[in-house]
């Protein structure tokens, strides 16, 4: 389910633009690219919570992990980006308004991560 | 993210239904919550990130891909490179990259990095921060972006199959599209080369800019939408709006600059004169006799308090102008200047568009 109600510029654009004809438009998947960036945000946004998940390890693994091995079979690089609200954080001290830091707001670090190595 | 998409971001939080409560130093919960409260507690920031935290380090320690070698690069607080090689897997942080707040533009960091790329958003103001990328790169590089199918104007809402309430049909499929951002940007520039005519020459890299600002006018996350001039009016008439635009804006050392009072009273007095043709005298020349004409005309009452004054104008134009170039900060965070000076205003806590000496412009 999409939470949001418009990302970005007018929804028309897209739309006058396509009106110009749709030779921008690729007819397969790009040969020449072996990285994809995918917006993380919108996956949080489309997750779902079925009755099977229970765990967060379950819900990591239905939502994203499965995704991200079917964007491997076709791309040797994956790049799974969210947005960080700690950044805002810091901007909005930096404009004087109250600030509540969340413990949230720490970057992954790789001792606590339980490295595997296979 | 900037504090000034708060304005718009506003908006869509009062739209929620109803808030789930969970703050600062509340215990996370052991298990996800049930599927009933989980639209609302994604609306939740602090709710939000916690999931975040736990979807990356899950991610980190846990993943495992179908195929080796490959690499997962997870960009969140900082970013973690994981390679996956045929006898092991290395982890490791990525120190060069700097802490960014929003994710849609932290793609353009890797295009250095990994070259080609193919983007997955459904975010419009990918395709805008990416044109500008591929301009500023002289088209070197591919990009590729991946989103939800747009449908031509010409095709209305029952020829693209929008359901009416009740009658029955299921909702059909999503159906996406790749876009190749250089040769949608070719596409903009031959639009642009038919309207403004042979005889009007111009580089690539000036039809790209002003491409982005007409688009940037009619609204975005950091951009009050001008009012009584829409996407289609704009598009519709470059041929008036692109010769205006070379008047008034100019590449400088330190990027794009836009002369703001010639940007009022050449690019808006056209649209509006364009616009509203039978209520502005033909001898307004500036912004404040075509603002004063449309004031004491016939026009009802609501457009006529709907059109913007000078200062909404120039409050408009630096916003556009601040976000043109967040959308080319590539591996750091814009600057943010609450006193107007980008377009932006803090009154009592909140920030508003504004400039300065003015409020809410």
């Amino acid at each position: 389910m999409f939470l949001y109600t418009r990302m970005g510029i007018d929804s028309l654009w897209p739309r006058i633009l396509r009106s110009e004809g749709d030779t921008y438009v690729e007819k397969g998947d790009p040969s020449d690219v072996k990285t994809i960036f995918v917006d993380g945000q919108v996956m949080l946004m489309k997750s779902t919570m079925p009755t099977h998940v229970t765990t967060w390890e379950q819900f990591v693994s239905f939502n994203f992990s499965s995704k991200i091995q079917r964007l491997h079979r076709s791309y040797e690089i994956v790049i799974l980006s969210f947005d960080n609200y700690q950044v805002s954080l810091h901007l909005l001290a930096m404009a004087c308004l109250p600030v509540q830091y969340t413990d949230a707001h720490f970057p992954l670090n790789l001792s606590m991560n339980h490295p595997e190595h296979h | 993210m900037p504090i000034y998409k708060t304005i718009e971001q506003s908006k869509r939080v009062k739209s929620s239904r109803k808030p789930f409560d969970f703050n600062k130093g509340d215990s996370f919960p052991e298990r996800p919550p049930s599927s009933d409260v989980w639209a609302d507690a994604l609306m939740n920031r602090n709710y939000k990130s916690m999931v975040i935290s736990i979807v990356t380090k899950i991610m980190a320690a846990k993943y495992n891909p179908p195929i080796r070698p490959r690499t997962l690069l997870l960009d969140f607080c900082n970013v973690v490179k994981i390679s996956y090689g045929h006898f092991g897997c290395k982890r490791e942080v990525l120190e060069t990259l700097k802490p960014m707040g929003e994710s849609d533009v932290k793609f353009l960091r890797y295009i250095a990095l990994f070259g080609n790329l193919l983007i997955e958003s459904v975010d419009s103001d990918v395709l805008l921060i990416a044109m500008q990328f591929m301009q500023r790169h002289k088209m070197e590089l591919n990009i590729y972006v991946r989103r939800i199918a747009s449908k031509p104007l010409e095709e209305s809402g029952a020829a693209v199959g929008k359901r009416k309430a009740g009658d029955g049909r299921k909702r059909p499929a999503t159906e996406y599209e790749i876009i190749n951002i250089k040769k949608l940007l070719l596409t903009v520039h031959s639009a642009i080369k038919q309207a403004v005519g042979g005889g009007f020459v111009l580089t690539s890299e000036q039809m790209t800019r002003y491409a982005v600002f007409l688009m940037l006018i009619t609204g975005s996350d950091y951009s009050k939408k001008i009012a009584q001039i829409g996407p289609s009016f704009v598009w519709d008439h470059l041929h008036i709006s692109i010769p205006m635009l070379s008047l008034c804006c100019m590449e400088q050392d330190d990027g794009f600059m836009v002369d703001e009072q010639a940007c009022i009273d050449m690019l808006f007095v056209a649209l509006y004169k364009e616009k509203f043709q039978k209520h502005v005298q033909d001898d307004s020349m500036d912004y404040a006799s075509v603002y004063r004409d449309l004031q004491e005309s016939k026009l009802n009452d609501r457009t006529k308090s709907s059109l913007p004054d000078q200062n909404s104008l120039v409050c408009l134009i630096r916003t556009v102008s601040w976000t043109m170039r967040y959308w080319e900060l590539s591996n750091e965070n814009p600057p943010i200047d609450t006193s107007g000076a980008h377009g932006f205003i803090l009154t009592n806590g909140k920030i508003e568009f504004g400039v300065a000496g003015s409020e809410g412009a």
